[in-house]
């Protein structure tokens, strides 16, 4: 029977073995200087403010209204935060087939995100024909000391944006704005979204 | 000379090298695996582990658990045939209700995972498997088997998740089978532990843990017709 110190000279031995450690050495320094998940998955995202619009890789979208309050009643339900609630209309023109808005995230400063699509928060935002606009809403509730500055990340997927077209739209929420909000009394209502041109 | 050489210590390790490596491959590599299986031996070998000696913490009533991304608070718990015009009146007994405070101490909206599953009933016989499942064939079910829904207390709402930084006035609604309850409910609570998925490198909460037990007085409480707002 055949044994293994007689099969393998032992200078092919050592050879391998510094082989070995010198392809795992190189694989280390080339994955040390490889750009991480943050950088080579993140979005390619435009900037803008509540009245621009933002082109997206499958359609154009403009933040038209941002609005709050203590509660909002939707047609479907009405909800009281202990927070706020910040509601954002926006408009959807899609391009291509592949046209939904799945990704509607209000984030902070601080970068607590609040998804549209979770818990009580509301996503008013189909999939619209190509070339004609879709008005949408949403809703989602917060604290009051977390809303100023804050944006919204719109993108035409549903889970990360990565790799995708981002839109990040400043709000415009100031501590004025949430003040003026936190003494509202009357509710926010959130209407439907609607196809063409009607609001 | 050589002799003398195998009497010394290095010569005699040499001698066992020498003689290992000549073996045929496969007495080698069962060789290594008995040598690793004799390095578990003094961590306990295949020996079974003893059960953890203390067992999940007891609260009192009004103290705050932390589990996971959420911060619960058990403050009362009261039953009642009809307690809400939300969900109507019991076909087949009465509603329980664990009521307190949930806050998400987290940066992000709570998974909906970790929200229908970190508090469980123990110690009841007649609870139902959740308030949609009522069928006599398949209830009552053993406690920590039990659903509940989660309410926001002010306005009778579904909470299928809480955003960051707020703190929501909660009802745990389970349905029981029959009007006879103990006067007082035990809860267990889970929390999570956030890390990355071995399956697919995600970050996410993971590791249902027990954290802790309260057991809080059980009080029959005011039907909806009767009380001034919705509020269960």
């Amino acid at each position: 029977m055949t044994s293994i110190a007689s099969r393998i000279p032992v200078r092919s031995r050592v050879g391998t073995g510094i082989l070995i450690v010198a392809a795992l050495s190189l694989g280390r320094v080339v994955t040390d200087h490889m750009p991480g998940q943050d950088r080579h998955e993140r979005p390619f995202t435009t900037a803008a403010k509540v009245g621009q619009t933002v082109h997206l890789r499958t359609g154009d979208v403009v933040v038209t209204k941002v609005d709050g309050g203590k509660a909002i009643a939707t047609p479907i339900e009405a909800d009281a935060s202990p927070g706020l609630w910040v509601a954002i209309d926006f408009t959807w023109t899609p391009r291509a087939d592949t046209s939904v808005l799945g990704y509607k995230v209000v984030r902070t400063t601080t970068g607590d995100t609040y998804d549209s699509l979770l818990g009580r928060n509301v996503s008013f935002c189909g999939n619209s024909i190509p070339g004609l606009p879709e008005s949408c809403r949403m809703a989602v509730e917060m604290p009051p000391d977390r809303m100023p500055g804050a944006v919204v990340d719109i993108a035409p997927v549903f889970d990360s944006p990565g790799y995708d077209s981002l839109a990040t739209v400043d709000l415009g929420i100031t501590d004025e704005t949430v003040k003026k909000w936190q003494a509202r009394t009357d509710v926010v209502k959130i209407p439907m979204n609607t196809v063409g041109t009607g609001s | 000379m050589g002799d003398v050489e195998q009497q010394t210590p290095q010569g005699r390790l040499a001698r066992v090298w020498r003689w290992a490596i000549d073996r045929p491959l496969r007495q080698v590599v069962t060789g290594i695996g008995l040598f690793l299986l004799l390095l578990t031996a003094p961590f306990g070998g295949w020996a079974k582990a003893p059960a953890t000696a203390t067992g999940p913490e007891r609260f009192a009533v009004g103290k705050p658990m932390t589990l996971g991304p959420l911060e619960l608070t058990v403050d009362r718990a009261s039953w009642n045939t009809d307690p809400s015009n939300t969900f109507g009146p019991s076909k087949v007994g009465a509603y329980l209700l664990v009521i307190g405070h949930l806050r998400n101490s987290s940066n992000a909206m709570v998974p909906v995972g970790v929200m229908k599953d970190h508090l469980r009933l123990t110690g009841l016989t007649n609870v139902l498997a959740s308030m949609d499942v009522t069928d006599p064939k398949e209830n009552p079910v053993p406690p920590d088997k039990a659903d509940y829904t989660l309410y926001n207390a002010p306005d009778t709402t579904v909470l299928s998740s809480v955003a960051p930084g707020l703190t929501y006035e909660v009802a745990y609604v389970f349905e029981v089978k029959g009007t006879t309850l103990p006067d007082r409910v035990t809860v267990d609570t889970f929390g999570y532990t956030w890390r990355k998925s071995s399956l697919d490198q995600t970050e996410m909460w993971l590791d249902r843990t027990p954290v802790g037990t309260v057991t809080v007085p059980l009080h029959e409480g005011v039907k909806h017709s009767h009380a001034p707002t919705s509020t269960p």
